[in-house]
């Protein structure tokens, strides 16, 4: 009985540790269907991040964590790397003259060739991926001093950040737009200064990630 | 004691060793050239025949920047700008040659087999860094002059296109990330020509003259 509480402390404790520094970062995820979904083995999907020229666009790391996360876990799905995409594609998939619509989809899949590869490359979906992480909060102050004697820091600070994506799916079958969804996360990091500085990292991008990940394989395979 | 100092001088020389290492890094001057894939554009050919004559400018472009912000920058784009326009013009014509003289008329011979010359240059290039624009990325832009000459040197189109690229920064790959920024400007402005190209007012008069002026309807309309 003795042996068991410990063991329930000892997890407790590891627990708190794991929380303590990794940070916390809490999520939320929605979603929007506008049609039924499925999706074979071989049939594959792309990631397209959504470039506006602003400073709040998709940045490349996310997609290609969307990515790695999609080709693991207990369904992997086939995912076309972008890169490959747009050049194979080129000059329709570039960020200022890319379809906005399925409706401009329509008109693409008129030009010569391009629905022909995109069935001879069995690409059945594409998600068009908008948001960013940005920071929303911050607070504290912290020092650091160098010398020939040493160093060290002393003080507390810590940011907010805001993790807000959206995921939009294209069905090339149907030319249609299948639905979408929605990921926001919002994570504390601080870092403590007790001469050397001890970060505690909240990751809400990589959470965002995670989540709107999961909820796409379900959207498509219905998993 | 002594073992103590055994400990620490290779601790701080090898502190100053990698500050010294980081600001001989950051002030170094910045010598880029420009490379990378050049994607083979999928777009329907236009049937025309047309020699490119690409100047010098525009084959050996480099850009020079020196400024108290970002340093002294060179930038090589010639090679690139050429291997990506041959591949370009090569998919947009139904023939595009390149030749190695044009004077803008006639005078300099007559241009053989071909239906009009194409002169690409290259009027401006620029880029920011993140210390500059007080954004978290590098961008690049390039705007390009092209001008379509008919057989005889008389002018049927100017038209000027920019690229604009960007490039998410990191500490210690300046570099890096001005040359992907470039490479995503040169792809920008080439998609917008080739799509664009045959859409311009200019270009649509006179190709439809050329049309109307070939005997038996040789060339399809666009």
């Amino acid at each position: 009985m003795v042996g068991r509480l410990n063991l329930y402390k000892h997890k407790l404790l590891l627990l708190i540790l794991v929380c303590i520094l990794t940070g916390c970062a809490s999520s939320r995820v929605e979603e929007f269907r506008a049609a039924e979904t499925g999706m074979a083995l071989e049939e594959g999907l792309v990631l397209l991040g959504r470039a506006s020229f602003s400073d709040n666009e998709t940045k490349e790391s996310f997609t290609d964590c969307m990515a790695d996360s999609l080709k693991g876990g207990n369904r992997p799905l086939r995912v076309v790397p972008q890169k490959v995409f747009r050049d194979n594609f080129y000059p329709w998939f570039e960020p200022r003259v890319e379809p906005t619509s399925a409706e401009e989809l329509k008109a693409l899949f008129l030009e010569p060739g391009v629905k022909k590869l995109i069935s001879s490359s069995n690409i059945r979906y594409i998600a068009w991926i908008e948001g960013d992480t940005v920071r929303v909060d911050d607070g504290g102050t912290m020092s650091c001093t160098i010398g020939p004697w040493g160093g060290g820091c002393l003080g507390f600070s810590y940011w907010e950040e805001d993790a807000s994506y959206k995921a939009t799916i294209w069905d090339l079958e149907k030319m249609i737009s299948a639905g979408q969804i929605s990921s926001d996360s919002r994570g504390t990091s601080y870092i403590a200064g007790v001469i050397l500085p001890i970060p505690i990292l909240a990751r809400p991008g990589n959470a965002a990630c995670t989540a709107l990940a999961d909820q796409l394989r379900g959207f498509l395979t219905g998993s | 004691m002594r073992h103590s100092k055994h400990i620490t001088n290779p601790t701080v020389t090898g502190f100053i060793l990698s500050s010294f290492m980081a600001f001989i890094v950051a002030c170094a001057p910045s010598d880029l050239v420009i490379e990378g894939s050049v994607p083979v554009p999928m777009i329907k050919k236009i049937p025309v025949q047309i020699s490119v004559y690409y100047p010098d400018a525009f084959l050996n472009f480099v850009h020079t920047e020196t400024s108290e912000e970002i340093g002294d920058w060179q930038i090589d784009l010639g090679k690139q700008n050429s291997d990506f326009f041959r591949s370009l013009f090569g998919s947009m014509f139904d023939e595009a040659v390149a030749i190695e003289k044009w004077g803008g008329d006639a005078s300099d011979g007559p241009i053989t087999n071909t239906q009009a010359v194409l002169v690409p240059r290259i009027k401006k290039y620029g880029f920011l860094t993140p210390f500059v624009s007080g954004l978290g990325f590098y961008s690049a832009s390039i705007e390009y002059e092209l001008t379509l000459y008919d057989v005889r040197g008389a002018a049927i189109l100017s038209w000027t296109v920019v690229g604009y690229g960007k490039s998410e920064g990191k500490v210690f790959a300046k570099e890096e990330a001005v040359e992907q920024a470039t490479l995503l400007a040169i792809r920008d402005a080439g998609a917008r020509i080739a799509i664009e190209f045959d859409k311009q007012k200019a270009f649509e008069s006179w190709f439809g003259k050329l049309v109307e002026t070939e005997d038996g309807g040789k060339i399809e309309p666009l």
